[in-house]
């Protein structure tokens, strides 16, 4: 009896190694590609591919770059990406492809054609990071970063301003629920080179698959504030003749809507925890600077949470920072009846922010003078 | 050959057999069919169909050591269990090419872009042969193994998905105004629960039979919270609108999930392909069987080796055929609408009644 269950066991552990590999290729027969610029002309579309080299190392004593780019055009996007693949000694490799970056040329003439083959890609992960640029793809392959790639270099850069609570997750998947969504706005970070390195430079700004305009960086902290799940970050505020940096994190954030009379309303609550990191004069943190500091730094992130509103319902009248979904599970029956896109410009904001500030453990000069 | 099953062994007949193919589509057509509600639906459809279980274990129970073509020749003539035995021969043919399909689909769309689907199809059928020769009760343990690992992986899966969905997705849970169409959407569910009327051919073991009909309806209500599950999370990882434009919307849910521990196992959908086509083989294996047990008691002269080998020729070469037929899937749904509650509510309720009422006037007279 227990010969006859190992032989099953053994069985099915052959079904499972037998699971096919009737298209298999050796890796070092395929072009893995780790960036995908796609940039569009008047007249021609255009894909700027990085590729990374299995076999690449040193050679002859000199350190070979491990990754090449291949550029290619075409008519549309389906002949540029025919071009690209003519071009290639190997198959090409979409799956392991860190990042897309699409010129803002490309995305302003609508970027739903692209992101839907790429969901018919069976390859492309769906976790991909997407990002607009204003500058030309070529400048991406003068990046000189040795042995690694442009492409696995913005993933990481992307993945950890997400975890320091400076970016939020947005990735093709989202890309592809915000389009099939009633909405249909969102935001794609932007990517510039700046003293050849790569820099997050703010949002795009996209409205039924193109993009409309852009936020600088500057202006997106309210935003940012709005959208990441535990957004951190320094402010400076003036406080007692003298400026305090203080590093604000996100405690509790609700957005509550209302809807009344055909008006809706929000109320955006935020309860932020501060902590002093330095103030910019050797001076004494007194309680009632303490509190100082606290009401401007409550005064500017309520500020800057309503310039980020008013830009998206006055300057954009896209609701690319998600009021609809708070919207739309309170009031499911009228958020369906109604044309989401011309009422929301209409909607009244409340911002309430309030900040809880620990200044302790911060540098106070006068115990050390004491001391 | 046939000495019956255990519970246990049921339950995971009964789960592998029901979840093997709509679980990965089942998300877009509820998201479809009735939006975030799905859920409600679903546990509605799940008590209608753990009581047609119940039936046919308790039909089961009632006529010992026999299956539904033996009892259906004592309550209806030998001449009606014959008919019922090439209607159920038929049906369970169509729901082997089904799953092929499905198989294929899945196989060919998401994984093996370039293998022939041919091949998929035949790579299976000498198991399938075996399993069906060896008999009901040795396909019973091969679930209970396979069942262990899918239910164990799937679970799992689902809880990591719950985590990194987004709950909003799912928000609000249910809609007063819609329960209408709620309602309207249960047809929508009925594909998904088909699979229980694999219990008409498998016999329940002598110390299992006092607690069968209700471990049985026990079984479907669990499955049904395992849809529930399946359902939502698919729908926290994908949202309520893009769910609908993905026909394997299970798959590209796993697709989403990003597990930092397992980085070498960047693809998690991996997981489905061997623990999910584990699952959906089992399943093609007792429908095959199902296909051999009808056909052995309709051609009792012929040898069993010999109904194997005619069953699964022929098995394969409708498999191949139906393949080609464009939209199979949408076909099957209007098929399985109607003889699959033939199959799996309406006879058993029927040979049910008959029987109850024949053994009551057995004791009235």
């Amino acid at each position: 009896m227990r010969a006859k269950r190992v032989k099953l066991v053994l069985l099915l552990a052959a079904a499972l190694l037998a699971s096919g590999c009737w298209d298999s290729r050796d890796i070092e027969e395929r072009n893995i590609a780790t960036l995908v610029i796609v940039d569009k002309t008047e007249d021609k579309y255009s894909f700027l591919i990085e590729y990374s080299k299995p076999s690449s190392g040193k050679k002859n004593g000199e350190s070979e770059r491990g990754y090449i780019f291949r550029k290619s055009e075409g008519a549309s996007l389906i002949e540029a990406r025919e071009a690209q693949d003519r071009e290639l000694d190997n198959p090409g490799y979409l799956g392991a492809t860190n990042a897309v970056i699409m010129t803002e040329r490309f995305a302003d003439s609508g970027i739903e054609e692209y992101v839907y083959r790429l969901r018919e890609t069976n390859d492309y992960r769906k976790m991909v990071d997407v990002l607009i640029t204003a500058d030309e793809p070529a400048s991406f392959a003068e990046v000189e970063s040795e042995q690694s790639s442009v492409g696995a270099a913005i993933e990481g850069t992307m993945e950890s301003l997400t975890k320091s609570g400076q970016m939020y997750d947005f990735h093709l998947s989202e890309i592809l629920e915000s389009l099939a969504g009633p909405c249909n706005c969102f935001l794609l970070p932007n990517v510039r080179i700046s003293n050849n390195d790569l820099e997050i430079s703010g949002f795009s700004v996209f409205r039924d698959g193109k993009r409309i305009g852009s936020i600088s960086a500057e202006d997106s902290k309210g935003v940012l504030l709005l959208l990441v799940k535990q957004p951190e970050m320094y402010y400076r505020v003036p406080a007692d003749g003298s400026e305090a940096t203080v590093q604000i994190r996100l405690d509790k954030r609700s957005v509550q809507p209302s809807y009344q009379d055909g008006t809706i309303r929000f109320t955006i609550d935020c309860r932020f925890d501060g902590v002093l990191s330095n103030m910019s004069e050797n001076t004494t943190v007194t309680e009632e600077t303490g509190r100082q500091i606290a009401a401007a730094l409550q005064e500017e992130i309520a500020q800057d949470i309503f310039t980020a509103v008013q830009m998206s319902q006055q300057t954009f009248q896209s609701d690319y920072l998600d009021f609809f979904n708070t919207f739309r599970i309170a009031y499911p029956v009228e958020f369906r009846n109604m044309d989401w896109c011309s009422e929301y410009p209409n909607a009244a904001v409340t911002i309430r922010v309030s900040v809880s500030l620990d200044t302790s453990g911060v540098l106070d000069f006068s115990p050390r003078n004491n001391f | 050959m046939n000495e019956g099953i255990s519970n246990r062994q049921m339950v995971f007949i009964l789960l592998l057999t029901m979840t093997a193919v709509t679980i990965v589509s089942l998300p877009s057509t509820m998201a479809e069919a009735a939006g975030v509600g799905a859920w409600f639906v679903l546990l509605i459809a799940s008590v209608f169909y753990a009581a047609a279980a119940h039936i046919i274990v308790s039909l089961n129970k009632m006529f010992h050591g026999e299956v539904l073509f033996d009892y259906s020749a004592r309550l209806i003539g030998k001449g009606g269990a014959c008919v019922l035995g090439v209607f159920y021969l038929l049906y369970f043919t169509l729901i082997s090419s089904y799953l092929c399909a499905g198989m294929a689909n899945i196989l060919v769309t998401n994984f093996f872009v370039k293998t022939p689907a041919w091949a998929t199809i035949l790579i299976g059928i000498p198991f399938y042969a075996y399993t069906a020769y060896k008999g009901i009760t040795n396909i019973g343990r091969m679930f209970e193994i396979i069942g262990f690992f899918f239910i164990v992986a799937a679970v799992s899966v689902h809880i990591v998905m719950m985590f990194q969905g987004k709950v909003e997705n799912i928000l609000p849970l249910f809609i007063p105004e819609d329960t209408a169409l709620y309602l309207k959407a249960l047809p929508s569910t009925i594909i998904s629960f088909l699979g229980i009327e694999v219990l008409t051919l498998t016999p329940i073991a002598s110390g299992c039979r006092n607690k069968a009909p209700r471990t049985a309806f026990f079984a479907v209500l669990g499955i049904g919270l395992f849809y529930v599950l399946n359902v939502e999370t698919s729908v926290m990882m994908i949202g309520i609108n893009e769910v609908q434009n993905e026909n394997n919307a299970l798959i590209s849910a796993i697709r989403q999930l990003q597990i930092p521990p397992l980085d070498f196992l960047e693809r998690l959908d991996i997981l489905y392909l061997t623990m999910g086509f584990m699952g959906l083989f089992a399943a093609k294996t007792i429908i095959v069987a199902a296909i051999v047990e009808y056909a052995c008691k309709l051609f009792r002269r012929a040898g069993r080796v010999w109904v194997v080998i005619a069953a699964c020729a022929a098995v394969f070469l409708i498999d191949l055929f139906l393949l080609k037929v464009n939209r199979l899937g949408k076909l099957f749904e209007l098929f399985g609408t109607y003889a699959g509650n033939l199959a799996a509510v309406v006879i058993p309720a029927a040979l049910f009644v008959l029987a109850k009422v024949k053994k009551h006037a057995c004791k009235a007279g």
